[in-house]
């Protein structure tokens, strides 16, 4: 930890603490994960520096998620659209994924990674598109269309409240908020 | 403010003016606009309120930074716009707050440093947990669920920690503390300094009196047969016999065991020991009713704060299709054959879901169901093949299941607390009384529950002791009759008992933990190549870490212990 908590300049430690729901071990273990995902020249200025995508799914906590592309793209502020991210974006991220982050926080990320489209609403394609990521390749394992045509009206059904075929925020929220395994589930702890 | 496509820009609301938006151009859609609630109006706050002078609305505005400040990690915001905030809401702070009152500023700094204290705390806090990084690795690797296994196990051992805690340091140390020898490994040795064999059984309700207590002499020549066997015989033979008298010893606790420091009921009449007068038996009682206490208070604040929290999610309502769809996935899991198996697990629930949704439309038969949910209860080895016939769903197989253990764990503890009081009555029945019929009939009947109870446990691990159960069965007669012919106290009985139950459930777990998972893991994983089919998926594949069952283990024991302390305070 000696190396990487003076590259760390104090201010911003502290202004990360107050920003995030991660606590000062959380952070610095954060940035030394960081800057071992860049090569040994570039390590010197990590706060700055972004990295591509395809490092950053090197992660071993990313490898195995099937939302790995969306999280990364929810969470990047990289203004060329490759989805690259910078120490900060890291750590937004790790903040919403921590032990600590309130049921709110997590539910709204939630919906905007599963919010394939992005138009602000999940409607039937974003759902497919959902069921296909966690069922995973395999032929067998991905349901059938009667299937899949049977548990999106299921889920339509339960959580579409005004009726409107797709389930904005508010219905999502709604429904996720009772449910006693997300806050447990929707973690990543590096 | 920059071009956006068509859709989503008609749609989102037109950029509002500041620095606060000014995002660039990657993410040209509806979360870009989403307006931040409070952002705005605290500008035009901060610069309306610029000219006032009012110190309440000063300290108000001051309030209301503070707020935002304290509230910024949960906006969904990118970390940019955060610290832009934060540093702006931290300007007009200190620039107002000069102009405030003394007593205004204290009590806000004091509030500050509050708040820096408490992160301090939880900072160093958070790194005294026990076993913490490796239940976080036992997380990432496998799941939450299993996880939550270890936590409880973890909770479990800090109870019994305080347990023995606040046994050791009120009732064992002064009873340690007064012993003319101290030896090492004194809580095992015999304690011959004060007390001797014959007030360990001065006791009521032994009408017997002194003189039908265990003498002196039997268990002395006893060690001394050990000894000699010991030390003349070859390395193997020398192996065998000592692994067999060790046993014996435990078995039997007749020998030395039977007067250590840790057995309950192990003080005499006087009321005061020591030089210093401390009340020992006024001490049993207490630390019993303590130990009590403590594990009820407990149990009942761990409850509360469970029903508390499932309580604020859960309703009548049922998301089911939802939740799994929405909520199954473990984001923990970073094993990719983790990943792969829960993925199937997930795969498996929605489909049970949605069958289960085609089922309620049908009418079911349930006299039929009835009748077999009690047959399958009765006969665990016919279970399996009646829930095939039945083709039932998955999820009552499993309710099934576990009702099984279930009834089985309370079977066993019923018909060992049903065994126990039986011997007891018998005991103080016959009393002076030599007659060894009736301590006959007494003790088939302890040794029939208690190689049941054996038996019972060993099914549940799936594992056949037939050629240890006589042997066992054998040496109980022995040391049984000898018992019930000296006439010994019922709570050195019933600590024998419990010590002899607590071992054997130990030995039996670690035996099957060692072979039905550890040696099966291994000739699995080597043995693979070179067998004719793969091992992994069919036939032994690794044995399968079932969370239920291994729960519900850990509170069967912990149930036991409670009921022997529960015992102990009679």
């Amino acid at each position: 930890m000696g190396g990487s908590s003076s590259l760390l300049p104090r201010e911003a430690l502290e202004e990360y603490q107050e920003l995030t729901f991660l606590n000062k071990q959380e952070i610095l273990l954060a940035y030394k994960r960081f800057s071992e995902l860049l090569p040994k020249e570039r390590r010197e200025n990590a706060c700055s520096t972004r990295v591509p995508k395809s490092q950053i799914l090197t992660l071993p906590e990313l490898r195995a998620n099937p939302f790995q592309h969306r999280i990364c793209h929810v969470f990047s502020t990289s203004e060329d659209g490759d989805d690259s991210m910078s120490f900060e974006d890291f750590l937004d991220m790790l903040s919403v994924f921590s032990d600590a982050a309130t049921s709110d926080i997590k539910s709204r990320y939630a919906f905007r990674i599963f919010d394939f489209d992005e138009d602000g609403v999940l409607d039937r394609k974003d759902l497919e598109k959902l069921v296909n990521c966690l069922t995973g390749q395999g032929e067998e394992a991905r349901l059938n269309s009667t299937e899949m045509e049977q548990l999106i009206r299921n889920v339509l059904e339960e959580s579409d409240i005004d009726k409107d075929g797709t389930i904005n925020l508010a219905e999502f929220q709604h429904v996720i908020s009772r449910s006693p395994d997300f806050v447990s589930s929707f973690k990543i702890v590096l | 403010m920059e071009a956006a496509p068509d859709a989503a820009a008609a749609a989102a609301k037109p950029a509002k003016s500041g620095k606060k938006y000014r995002m660039g151009k990657r993410h040209a859609n509806i979360y870009t606009y989403q307006e931040p609630p409070h952002s705005n109006s605290e500008e035009d706050i901060s610069e309306e309120k610029a000219d006032s002078h009012d110190p309440e609305q000063v300290f108000q505005n001051i309030q209301y930074q503070k707020e935002v400040m304290s509230n910024i990690r949960c906006r969904p915001w990118p970390m940019r716009q955060k610290l832009r905030v934060l540093r702006q809401a931290k300007e007009i702070v200190l620039k107002y707050e000069g102009r405030l009152t003394r007593t205004r500023g204290y009590q806000a700094a004091g509030a500050e440093l509050w708040r820096k204290f408490l992160r301090l705390a939880y900072n160093f806090v958070v790194l005294f947990i026990p076993w913490e990084m490796r239940i976080k690795k036992i997380e990432s690797h496998f799941g939450s669920g299993v996880a939550s296994y270890f936590i409880f196990l973890r909770w479990l051992f800090g109870i019994n920690i305080v347990l023995t805690i606040m046994t050791g340091a009120f009732v064992v140390l002064p009873e340690v503390r007064t012993q003319k020898k101290a030896a090492p490994f004194f809580l095992l040795f015999p304690a011959t300094g004060r007390r001797t064999v014959r007030q360990h059984c001065q006791q009521d309700h032994s009408p017997g009196g002194l003189e039908n207590c265990t003498g002196p002499g039997h268990h002395l020549v006893a060690w001394g047969k050990a000894k000699t066997t010991l030390f003349c015989s070859i390395t193997t033979v020398w192996l065998y016999l000592f692994i067999t008298t060790l046993t014996y010893r435990l078995w039997s606790l007749q020998g030395y065991l039977q007067y250590s420091v840790l057995f309950y009921g192990y003080y005499g009449s006087d009321r005061k020991i020591g030089k210093a007068g401390y009340r020992l038996p006024l001490a049993y009682f207490l630390v019993g009713m303590a130990v009590f206490a403590y594990s009820f208070i407990i149990l009942l604040k761990k409850m509360a704060k469970n029903s508390r929290m499932s309580l604020a999610s859960a309703s009548d309502e049922n998301y089911t299709f939802c939740w799994r769809l929405f909520c199954a996935w473990d984001y923990l899991i970073g094993n990719p054959e983790a990943a792969e198996s829960k993925a199937a697990a997930i795969v498996n629930s929605i489909r049970e879901a949605i069958l289960e949704e085609q089922e309620k439309k049908k009418s079911k038969n349930l006299y039929v169901s009835v009748v077999v949910s009690l047959i399958t209860m009765i006969a665990p080895s016919a279970f399996e093949l009646v829930a095939a016939l039945e083709m039932y769903h998955p999820r009552t197989t499993l309710r099934f299941q576990l009702a099984r253990v279930l009834v089985l764990y309370l079977g066993n503890l019923y018909s060992l607390i049903i065994a126990l009081l039986d011997k007891v009555n018998s005991m103080s029945v016959t009393g002076s009384n030599n007659s060894t019929p009736s301590s006959a009939t007494g003790t088939p009947a302890k040794e029939d529950n208690l190689s049941a109870t054996i038996s019972d446990a060993q099914m549940n691990s799936n594992k056949t002791h037939a050629p240890s159960l006589p042997t066992p069965g054998s040496l109980l007669n022995n040391t049984a009759s000898s018992n019930s012919a000296q006439n010994q106290c019922w709570e050195t009985y019933v600590g024998q008992e419990m010590l002899k139950l607590s071992i054997i459930d130990m030995i039996f777990t670690v035996a099957s933990i060692l072979l039905i998972d550890f040696f099966r893991g291994l000739c699995v994983r080597y043995l693979s190549d070179c067998w004719c089919w793969d091992l992994e998926s069919k036939f032994p594949e690794y044995g399968e870490f079932k969370i239920a069952e291994n729960v519900l283990h850990l509170v069967y024991n912990q149930g036991m212990i409670w009921y022997v302390i529960r015992k102990q305070s009679d």
